[in-house]
């Protein structure tokens, strides 16, 4: 509870703020401030659990951004990527066997490609 | 894959480097890289099935969980490796190698290897597929290159796919996201190319974009910029869907780009600089196609340079864009911002400086004939030179025929002349744009409410906000143990002939994200969703006044219920959509997949423009959208689960939807002895019904089996060469069938079809079949040693259901009339469905770009061709359904007779009554008649066009008589209705008793007993098939029976006396009794029976032997008046 009254602080501020310069539909619709993260692998090479993009003033080139450390700040990325249709596509859903492979004596087996009942596999 | 999280301990799979090359046909990479180019990331892109991300398994990294089943001699798993495919640039021939997928890699700065303090590198070399190394120091800096899911591919509103897409085939999934969004400069002229788009001061960045980071100038750390923020949208906006679903339009070649591709073209330079996949974005230029088009960098020049339209291809590529392109900060002048690409981009070998590249060998002209600005002839003294020459090297001027997309990679002698043959490692891994998926398998395309009433909902209105209670479920430990509709995950719409997500249950969690959306009758009927739960219907009128006065109410039809047939309408078993939705549009109708890659043909164009009917308005003369599309007919077929409809029961209202059906054209093994595909089955035929054990399918219904080639392996085989759409197969081998295009690129004639969307050659006669088999046999010791002598050409309909481009009723609506779908030639019951789609006639002369199209007609000896539609019956059993036909075959002429006895196969159209009705049994009416065979069934069906004969349109009638004497109470009385009234239709009757309980009785005759006198209202209500409703009403007396007065006796044992009752007596006040042995009495008692004891006298008058007998009389008075008599005879024993 006390993350989300923070939260809700820090949008009033910068709304309070950049109000004046922004259109009611885009105020309206603003989402809160995000401060963009680099990869996980990144960080624990430099000793750290999460690790901002910094760029070079000039060049503007920075560590490429993980949508997982940034996004993930807040909403629950690993469930959200596990069991959203469009992007686990059927990781969890894997038919075969546990030596990895194709149930070969099932005469149902038709379409030996097809693993999942979701889009990997499929087109 | 080779994990199962059921077995934990079981880890990576190993193999050796032939195992790995037999067996793996898309390895994790693969799919993060060729899937990845639409899908959004997470999944096998992001992590192993052990949860391990991938980034964390490379063994450069010095984690790889699983190594620990990791052996010298086997290597290889499916998640570090993939098979980089190599030809060999002048044959083709495969060199196949295995290659280490880069999930994570070592970073420089300039040439300077990057540590961190606790860098994972570790010193080794990594090399590149083409053979460059990459070395790797102890405490680099290795960087994850895995693809996260990437929230802003839906969620950003301005996100671009084939940015994304870019990234994503070059192997830079890191970058993806960033590319996609546009936090990422990649504008390769821009001085901040590859950096992040940083607000400069005034909410844009140094090259006039808009910003999308903010940066602390303090620390670096970069934030969303406020614009950016405002993009993000909870539900996705429209086009974000649409940008891998569904196009608006293919208005003219820019377009294509802009809206109607989901991922990008990708040429192969051999590069590895700057990707891993040596794949980058081809030269294009949009004017290429389009006769003898300018160079556009003259436009703005002036005198003497020609004036005019820049981009005649497109209305929305102007003079104006163009200068704003050029003006832009930071002498951007190159593009386009309306399209956020350059109208041509990249040196082609047409307009490169120096170019001698003489002819293309495949079939494309050559620049010398053709480019007016042939660098040879380049003035050199034109003060603008240097301008003209920055034109030439980010294309545009390029000869007619020519583009938009440029594959060329000609192979050149070692002096660097061409020697007139292409690349073929180049081509075949190049890669074939992938237009957006709804149009490629329903052909979707919603460009205005002309097309799509619903339109202005946007994709949200049905598939946000939906109100599922099918929604992800964990027990108290977390885990997952029911996966429906997730976080993200916008409602699912249900293709009852897809197995997406239907209810499977794999390791005890079952995945059902089916039917999440909002369905047709959720808004417009129930105002609830398939679960019961109140909705958003936006004020979806209700149709129910309409359907009930066309008569679809009416219940005339067998409907389908849990245990088979019963008493229904339309509506209960013809899917809304089925009468509601037109299809006047381009849609793909097969998939040529012959050659490793994925060709389309296609229906609902202009086929007499040949390839330029795709568009809409390719020369830019403001044709309206849609100007050249044509009407085709979709395809009816039972669904094969029901919809549910707020019911458990799958197969409640199972009903016949419209379908596109998408033929696969692959190449299947079908010899028991060989394993083409390395999965372990080897290839079988497709298996038939014996009609003898199993008459009701009458052989029809057969199940394939596949054995299909590896699709690497299939380009192994074919000759390919460039187009102006796509790297293309032209033929095969060195003679007969070697191209279709002929240096000039003119047809040679050696084929007899390519295809319309890139000109790729298309088997289609017994010749290129039978030869191409014999070369592949050939060519087998260079491939795999498999020979190919029974491959068949398999040809599959997958059906994919169509729910879009609903029309308004004023425009397009069936099922006013009957005979809209029941008679003949309506293509309901009757008639065929393509299957083949269209191509373009190569003859021997023609171009490509100036023939037209007219349908495909394939033609293959009897065993090389299989075919099979995946179809469902009405009593939902899955099968498939053939569309072949035998003949015979004029190898001169090229023509195909039909004849029951040929021994050539022709791939016919789909007939739409064996797709509705598979089952060649017998078929019983909603009457009751039994058909003898589908012809009857079908015959019948079309007749069935009168819709008065069924009653609908005339009211019914209830009639019937009152009893015409009072009913006598506790007696059974039948009440008939004059069912002479109703003789056009189906009646249901009724009767309701006002008894007090509401007693209903069923049937134009019920009898019933009324258990107390009194007076009755009965009404009788007759309903038709329409639920029509007439009544008669009637009151009924209800009496007790007539007075009729009884007398019974009972001796008194041992005694001559009796117990004497008089009974039922009317209504009275006193009795006389003559008791008969000449005693009488008056008996003063009003009950109704009145009982006596009386000792009879025995007296001789009255002996009669072994008793005596007594005429006992007795007279019944109401006061003064007798209102009855009775007399009887008592005997008493001695």
């Amino acid at each position: 509870m006390k993350r989300r009254s923070l939260k809700r602080l820090v949008l009033g501020g910068a709304l309070a703020t950049a109000g004046l310069a922004l259109s009611a539909s885009l105020a309206f619709a603003a989402h809160p401030p995000v401060t963009l993260y680099t990869f996980e692998e990144v960080a624990m090479q430099y000793g750290m659990t999460k690790m901002p993009v910094q760029v070079d003033p000039n060049t503007l080139r920075g560590f490429p951004y993980s949508p997982k450390q940034t996004c993930g700040e807040c909403h629950d990325y690993s469930k959200i990527s596990d069991h959203a249709f469009h992007s686990a596509l059927g990781m969890f859903e894997w038919k075969d066997t546990a030596d990895g492979q194709f149930k070969l004596d099932d005469p149902n087996v038709v379409k030996p490609w097809v693993q999942s009942t979701a889009m990997y596999g499929k087109w | 894959m080779d994990q199962d999280p059921a077995t934990p301990a079981v880890q990576d799979k190993y193999y050796s480097e032939s195992e790995f090359l037999g067996q793996t046909d898309l390895t994790a990479w693969d799919m993060a890289v060729y899937c990845g180019s639409c899908h959004v990331g997470g999944g096998f892109g992001e992590k192993d099935r052990n949860g391990v991300r991938l980034s964390m398994k490379n063994p450069a990294g010095g984690m790889d969980p699983g190594a620990a089943n990791f052996s010298p001699t086997t290597p290889y798993n499916s998640y570090n490796n993939y098979v980089f495919e190599k030809f060999d640039p002048s044959t083709g021939m495969p060199q196949h190698m295995v290659g280490q997928a880069p999930w994570i890699y070592p970073v420089y700065q300039g040439m300077t290897p990057m540590t961190a303090p606790q860098g994972w590198g570790q010193a080794m070399t990594m090399t590149m597929p083409d053979g460059s190394s990459m070395p790797v120091v102890d405490g680099q800096l290795m960087m994850p290159n895995i693809k996260e899911m990437d929230c802003l591919y839906c969620h950003f509103k301005g996100y671009s796919n084939i940015m994304n897409s870019v990234m994503t085939y070059s192997g830079a999934h890191n970058a993806a996201p960033m590319a996609g969004s546009g936090l990422m400069d990649t504008n390769s002229m821009s001085p901040t190319y590859q950096g992040y788009t940083v607000d400069a001061g005034n909410g844009m960045t140094v090259t006039g974009m808009p910003a999308m980071v903010t940066m602390d100038p303090a620390t670096g750390v970069v934030s969303l910029s406020t614009y950016a923020l405002g993009n993000i949208q909870g539900n996705p906006d429209e086009a974000n869907c649409r940008q891998c679903h569904a196009p608006s339009a293919l208005k003219d070649l820019p377009d294509m780009m802009r809206d109607f591709l989901s991922s990008a073209p990708m040429v192969y330079t051999g590069s590895f600089a700057q990707s891993f996949t040596g794949l980058s974005m081809p030269a294009y230029d949009f004017n290429a196609p389009f006769g003898n088009t300018w160079n556009w960098t003259e436009t703005p020049l002036g005198s003497p340079y020609p004036q005019g339209l820049a981009y005649m291809t497109s209305g929305i590529i102007s003079v104006g864009d163009v200068m704003t392109g050029m003006n832009t900060i930071g002498g951007d002048w190159s593009f386009i911002p309306s399209i956020k690409f350059p109208a041509a981009m990249g040196m082609t070998i047409y307009n490169a400086p120096g170019s001698k590249f003489p002819y293309g060998p495949n079939g494309m002209p050559s620049a010398e004939l053709l480019d007016p600005y042939d660098p040879s002839t380049f003035d050199w003294t034109d003060p603008n030179a240097m301008l003209i020459l920055m034109g030439k090297q980010i294309g545009g001027g390029n000869p007619a025929g020519t583009g938009p997309l440029y594959y060329e990679s000609p192979l050149y002698d070692g002096d660097g002349n061409p020697t007139g043959y292409m690349d073929q490692m180049a081509l075949k891994k190049s890669i074939v744009p992938f237009p957006r998926a709804e149009w490629f398998k329903r052909g979707d395309l919603f460009g205005s409410r002309d097309q799509e009433v619903h339109l202005n909902m946007g994709c949200a209105g049905c598939h946000m906000d939906t109100n599922t209670a099918k929604v992800d479920q964990y027990d108290a430990n977390g885990n997952i143990v029911f996966d429906g509709k997730s976080q993200c995950d916008p409602g699912r719409g249900y293709d009852a002939a897809s197995g997406v997500e239907d209810g499977t249950t794999v390791n005890g969690v079952t995945f059902d994200s089916n039917n999440t959306m909002k369905k047709c009758a959720d808004c417009h009927i129930t105002g609830k969703n398939s679960d019961g739960v109140a909705i958003n219907t936006f004020g979806a009128p209700d149709p129910t006044a309409a359907h009930q006065a066309a008569g679809l109410t009416a219940n005339i039809v067998q409907a389908m219920g849990p245990a088979g047939t019963l008493p229904g309408n339309h509506l209960d078993v013809i899917d809304c959509t089925v009468c509601h939705v037109y299809k006047e549009q381009m849609a793909v109708r097969l998939l040529d997949s012959t050659s490793g890659n994925r060709y389309p043909t296609m229906v609902g164009f202009d086929e007499t423009q040949g390839m330029m009917g795709m568009f809409d308005d390719p020369f830019g003369m403001g044709m309206p959208a849609g100007s050249n599309a044509t009407e085709w007919k979709p395809l009816y077929a039972w669904q094969k689960k029901g919809m549910s409809d707020q019911s458990s029961d799958p197969n409640w209202r199972r009903k016949i939807m419209q379908l596109n059906m998408i033929t696969a054209d692959i190449w299947n093994n079908v010899d028991p002895a060989i394993d083409a595909n390395g999965d372990g089955q080897t290839g079988r035929h497709a298996l038939e019904y014996d009609p003898a054990t199993d008459p009701t399918f009458d052989g029809i219904i057969q199940k394939s089996y596949y054995d299909p080639w590896i699709q690497r392996d299939l380009k192994a085989g074919m000759n390919y060469g460039p187009s102006g759409f796509a790297p293309i197969p032209v033929g095969f081998g060195g003679s007969s069938f070697m191209s279709a295009y002929a240096q000039d690129g003119s047809f040679t004639g050696q084929w007899q079809y390519v295809g319309v969307y890139g000109g790729n050659v298309i088997f289609s006669t017994p010749e290129e079949i039978e030869a191409y088999k014999t070369f592949r046999s050939s060519i087998a010791p260079a491939v795999d040693g498999k020979s190919w002598d029974e491959t068949e050409m398999l040809l599959v309909g997958a059906p994919f259901m169509i729910t879009h481009n609903i029309r308004a009723t004023d425009k397009f609506v069936l099922g006013k009339n009957c005979s809209d779908c029941h008679a003949d030639g309506k293509e309901f019951f009757d008639g065929g469905f393509n299957m083949t789609g269209t191509a373009i006639k190569a003859n021997a002369g023609g171009q490509f770009m100036a023939s037209q199209a007219e349908e495909l007609i394939i033609v293959g000896n009897a065993a090389d061709i299989s075919t099979g539609a995946e179809l469902g019956t009405k009593d939902g059993i899955s099968l498939e359904v053939p569309f072949e036909e035998l003949g015979d075959w004029d190898p001169a002429t090229k023509t195909f007779t039909a004849n029951p006895a040929g021994s050539f196969k022709k791939v016919a159209d789909l007939s739409r009554s064996e797709a509705l009705y598979p089952e060649n049994g017998t078929y019983t009416t909603a009457t009751g008649t039994v058909l003898a065979d589908r012809a009857a069934w079908v015959s019948y069906l079309k007749t069935l066009n009168n819709a008065a004969a069924f009653g609908i349109g005339i009211d019914p009638v209830a009639v019937f008589s009152a009893p015409t004497t009072d009913v006598t109470v506790n007696t059974a009385f039948n009440f008939v209705a004059d069912a002479s009234a109703n003789t056009q239709g189906t009646f249901d009757y009724s009767w309701l008793i006002n008894d007090g309980n509401h007693t209903t009785l069923l049937g134009s005759t019920a009898s019933y007993t009324f258990t107390q006198t009194g007076s009755y209202l009965v009404t009788l209500y007759v309903k038709d098939e329409e639920g029509k409703l007439a009544s008669d009403s009637k009151y009924v007396k209800v009496v007790a029976p007539a007075p009729d007065t009884t007398i019974s006796y009972t001796q008194v044992a041992g005694t001559n006396s009796a117990d004497v009752t008089f009974g039922n007596m009317p209504v009275h006040t006193r009795l006389l009794v003559y008791w008969g042995d000449g005693t009488y009495e008056w008996i003063n008692d009003a009950s109704t029976d009145v009982s006596k004891t009386k000792a009879f006298r025995a007296v001789s008058t009255y002996d009669k032997g072994d008793h005596y007998e007594y005429l006992t009389r007795v007279y019944v008075y109401n006061g003064t008046t007798r209102v009855d008599y009775k007399t009887a005879t008592i005997s008493l024993a001695k």
